[in-house]
């Protein structure tokens, strides 16, 4: 009887002692959520002979999917018959200091690929101007606009580790955003 | 035999008693006197004395049936005794006990049985988890997230609508989600049995759907060291279990018993009948421990178990946006196949549940008994999402992209008052405290819970007619620390409500019992129905809570009726649901946009549901040797306010089986066969606009065993059993599995289990 109280007295607080420190956080939750998120998508054009004016487009949804709603999702405006150079920056706006994602994007260029689909009535032309060292990346492009017109480019970032061969099907999309178009 | 001989040789301690009637202190003539473990026994006299000899020092148990149809009555006696031993008996009540009564007392105990899975039959059981396990009792189906992650529903209902009582105790995990698996071993339980009506409601307010009970083996006290080692080998993913459990008692006194028992299990990749699903092992754990006392009036006892599983999520659930998910609609099988492996990837979880529970039980008197058990659970887990860091330093860290951290102890404690043979009460309070952190992506913010309730239930039990009612009253608080935006806030939600149960059956003829059974419960919402707020990984869609939401209540109703003749066994019971505030998710348009595409999104709303059914059993022996078996069950839904059907609610299903089985003669071996043909039906009663792709077709499949068993003088026989599932090897996705939009569920699988029980006696193993 003797042994079996000590045991027991022993077991049960042995047991209940474990794993308490993470409990203190219960009431105390940490403030920001600190999870890398992209936050911002923008794209800047620059007319290749200087000539036009520089084109931004951004989408931002600052507290990420869900939550609120996005607070800026431009539309490109383009002028007719002109080449753009275009440079796509990622941020993370949700963390102070805000946080510059297309390094990282970069630097992980052989995980990683931007694709552009353009409606089929919008006359414009797109090639990826960057590479990995084997595969482009698309975080630069060139953009070579025709005739006036007006439709959607889907821009889209997929993710394909060990899978990337230069075409936009494998792997899974990180970045998906449908810019209503006009070249004027 | 063995072990009784050489008792026989070394043993000279003599036994004499006399057996009496607790009440009038008379004496039981011609009662049954034994020693099981050592396999004697004898009739006592007409004065009510018997006398054993040739007994070892020690703790025997003695047994006595003072007269046919009587439950035995166990006695611990420690050797040698100075004085003649009384035996004191409960004979008083049933003195004329006719042959229907005792008739109707079998059957009734036989009635019951139905609801029990022995989960050491090997030749009955099938799949490694839980809730497969419980499939063969009726209403019982599975909600999967791919093969490994399998949760038992019970009548449509699961995750918080049914309670899980492991040992006792309240099981408390994140039962909350669909993809969460009860964090339990199987291998632990000696049976596991699902209850419904006033019994249950001693484990809370919400078992809507039912309890399951996990029931390990009693401690045995003063009883010889035994045990049981479990392994099988598995094709579909090249699969390997070991289980054991030992279980004894110590010192000579035979009153401090202790069990053991560890689990482990490795699977790999598994395969469909086309392709291997990549990303899909699986590598799980479990021990446990048992210390216990048992002396004349007090028993105690301390319990740990720990539970971990390493789960990969097949790679091609984790989508990026809705496209990708389109994209895997239209695939007829996914794109990324996987090669075989015993590796996890990410996505993957980790999930580890412990236990501890300590408890002490007194009896006042022979006819009152309380009992307190108090336990402590944590709950960890942590879930792995495919997408990678952007930043390597954060990737190097290996980290879970999040993680749920949930404490909960609990107190309950009952008093079991056995007013007469025929009566007997159960007063109870049940309280538990519950703390949950979270670190990582928000899913659901950390929280404090705290729970109590008190009920009352009774039984009546006589011969033919068996009534039962319970009342019980809970109230919950739960206070919430998160943020809204950049502002703490802590809001409280209280939550109180009755709820009861009442039933009554009678035994009609010598063939027939009739059931009816009708009562109200009620659960609290759970943290996410109330509080998630984002999107959903995997299921591609963005869910948000409502903190205002009512507690959920449910008034229900069962029929039912029973037959058993040498012709045939049948079983079939209606129920009915009506469900005020029943809580599920909603399609809310429009999507919601954002940087990843469009994503659907659903509110958690409540409605009026009605949710009815029928479960049915037939079993007819067709040859001594020969049994086929029917089983059936039919589930109804309906919103009531818009007509509309109930997402994910199991389709219709039926069951055929044949079984074969018989002995050989002047041997301890026998045989057994089995085949299974189960019909599911689609699922064709969906709302509208709540899922991207139609319900799966039905589909059949069929499954066998073959197996043999040799009678040992361990509790169990040695059992060796072949087993198939899905052994035409027909390709299918089953409505209820999370995983129907992107891949098939398994293909064919060859299943090798051992079953080898041993018992020790006096140093020498016998099997």
């Amino acid at each position: 009887m003797k042994s079996f109280l000590i045991i027991a007295i022993l077991l049960t607080f042995g047991l209940a002692a474990c794993k308490k420190d993470k409990k203190d956080n219960v009431t105390t939750p940490a403030p920001v959520n600190e999870e890398e998120l992209i936050t911002t998508f923008r794209i800047q054009f620059t007319d290749a002979e200087g000539l036009q004016p520089t084109v931004t487009a951004e989408f931002a949804d600052l507290d990420g999917p869900g939550g609120n709603a996005p607070i800026a999702f431009d539309s490109i405006r383009l002028q007719a018959n002109t080449t753009y150079n275009a440079s796509i920056t990622l941020l993370n706006e949700s963390v102070n200091p805000v946080e510059d994602i297309t390094l990282e994007v970069h630097e992980e260029g052989h995980d990683h690929l931007f694709c552009f689909d353009p409606a089929s009535g919008l006359n414009v032309g797109i090639t990826r101007t960057d590479s990995d060292g084997t595969y482009q990346i698309g975080i630069l492009s060139q953009w070579i606009t025709g005739a006036i017109s007006t439709g959607e480019i889907t821009i889209r970032l997929k993710h394909q580790p060990g899978v990337k061969d230069g075409s936009c099907d494998p792997g899974e999309t990180d970045i998906e955003l449908t810019f209503q178009t006009f070249i004027q | 035999m063995l072990a009784a001989s050489s008792y026989a040789q070394e043993c000279k301690d003599t036994l004499a008693g006399q057996v009496r009637d607790s009440y009038s202190n008379e004496a039981v003539p011609f009662a049954r006197v034994s020693i099981p473990e050592l396999e004697l026994q004898q009739t006592a006299d007409s004065s009510g004395s018997f006398y054993f000899s040739g007994l070892c020092s020690g703790a025997i148990t003695l047994r006595c049936i003072p007269h046919f149809g009587y439950d035995p009555v166990d006695l611990v006696v420690v050797l040698p005794l100075t004085e003649r031993l009384v035996f004191n008996v409960d004979t008083h009540v049933v003195e004329e006990l006719d042959k229907a009564r005792i008739v109707a007392y079998v059957f009734r105990k036989e009635s019951q049985e139905r609801f029990k899975v022995e989960t050491l039959d090997l030749s009955r059981i099938k799949g490694n988890t839980l809730g497969e396990q419980l499939e063969r009792v009726p209403g019982v189906t599975t909600l999967n997230t791919g093969s490994s992650i399998v949760k038992p529903v019970i009548n449509g209902m699961h995750s918080n609508r049914i309670v899980v009582v492991n040992n006792g105790i309240r099981q408390e995990g994140q039962q909350w989600g669909s993809e969460h698996a009860p964090e339990i071993d199987p291998n632990l339980a000696s049976n596991l049995e699902v209850i419904q009506g006033a019994a249950g409601l001693q484990y809370g307010p919400d078992a809507i759907g039912g309890v399951i009970l996990v029931n390990p083996e009693k401690l045995r006290y003063a009883k010889p060291l035994s045990g049981w080692v479990k392994s099988s080998v598995n094709s579909n993913g090249r699969g390997a279990m070991l289980s054991g459990l030992m279980a004894g008692s110590l010192f000579k006194s035979g009153r401090i018993a202790y069990r053991v028992h560890g689990t482990g299990r490795v699977n790999g990749t598994q395969h469909t009948p086309d392709y291997l699903v990549r990303n899909t092992a699986v590598k799980e754990y479990s021990f446990s421990g048992a210390l216990g006392y048992k002396g004349t009036r007090l028993e105690a006892d301390v319990f740990y178990s720990l539970f971990a599983t390493h789960l990969g999520i097949f790679t091609g659930s984790h989508i990026g946006n809705l496209t990708d998910l389109n994209d895997a609609f239209q695939d007829k099988q996914p794109k990324d196949i996987g090669t075989f492996t015993y590796d996890i990837e990410n996505p993957k979880q980790f999930v580890q549940h412990q236990v501890s529970r300590a408890y002490v039980g007194y009896s006042w008197t022979e006819k009152v008994k309380s009992q307190l058990l108090v336990g402590y659970q944590y709950n960890l887990r942590q879930e792995y999402d495919n997408h990678k860091s952007y930043n390597d330093s954060i990737e190097a860290l290996g980290l879970p992209d999040f993680e749920l951290n949930l404490w909960t102890t609990s107190a309950d404690l009952k008093t079991v008052i056995t007013h007469s043979k025929a009566f007997k009460s159960t007063v109870g309070v049940a309280g538990f405290k519950q703390a949950n952190a979270y670190s990582g992506r928000f899913f659901i913010p950390n929280f404090q819970k705290w729970h109590g309730g008190a009920y009352y239930t009774g039984l009546y039990e006589t011969a033919y007619w068996q009534l039962e009612g319970g009342v019980r009253y809970d109230v919950s608080k739960l206070q919430v620390y998160m943020y809204e935006g950049n502002t703490f806030v802590t809001p409280v939600r209280k939550f109180a409500n009755f709820s009861s149960s009442f039933g009554a059956s009678r035994i009609i003829g010598h063939h027939w019992i009739a059931k009816l059974n009708a009562g109200t419960s009620w659960r609290p919402p759970s943290i996410n129905e109330l509080f998630s707020n984002g999107l959903h990984h995997g299921a591609a869609s963005i869910e948000v809570g409502d903190s205002q939401l009512k507690e959920e209540t449910v008034y229900h109703a069962q029929a039912g009726a029973q037959y058993k003749s040498r012709l045939a066994k049948l079983d079939v019971s209606v129920f009915f649901n009506r469900f005020d505030g029943f809580i599920n998710l909603q399609p809310v348009l429009p999507p919601q946009l954002t940087i990843v595409g469009a994503f659907p999104v659903f509110h958690y709303r409540q409605s009026a549901v009605e949710l009815s059914g029928i479960n049915g059993q037939l079993e007819i022996p067709v040859r001594k040797w020969l049994t086929y078996a029917f089983q059936g069950s039919v589930l109804y839904a309906l919103e009531t306010k818009s007509r509309q059907p109930v997402y994910g609610i199991p389709s219709n299903r039926f069951t055929n089986r044949l079984r074969a089985e018989a002995g050989w003669k002047k041997t301890n071996w026998s045989w057994f066969a089995e085949l299974e043909g189960t019909q599911v039906f689609k699922q064709s009663r969906v709302p509208v606009n709540s899922d991207y792709v139609d319900a799966p077709d039905g589909y059949f499949i069929m499954s066998g065993s073959l197996g043999l068993t040799k009678k040992t003088g361990a509790d169990q026989p040695l059992q060796i059993v072949l087993a198939v599932s899905n052994l035409t090897n027909c390709a299918y996705r089953d409505y209820m599995n999370r995983f129907r939009y992107f891949t098939d569920d398994p293909g064919r699988n060859w299943t090798l289990k051992v079953l080898i029980p041993f018992k020790l006696t006096t140093n020498k193993q016998e099997i």
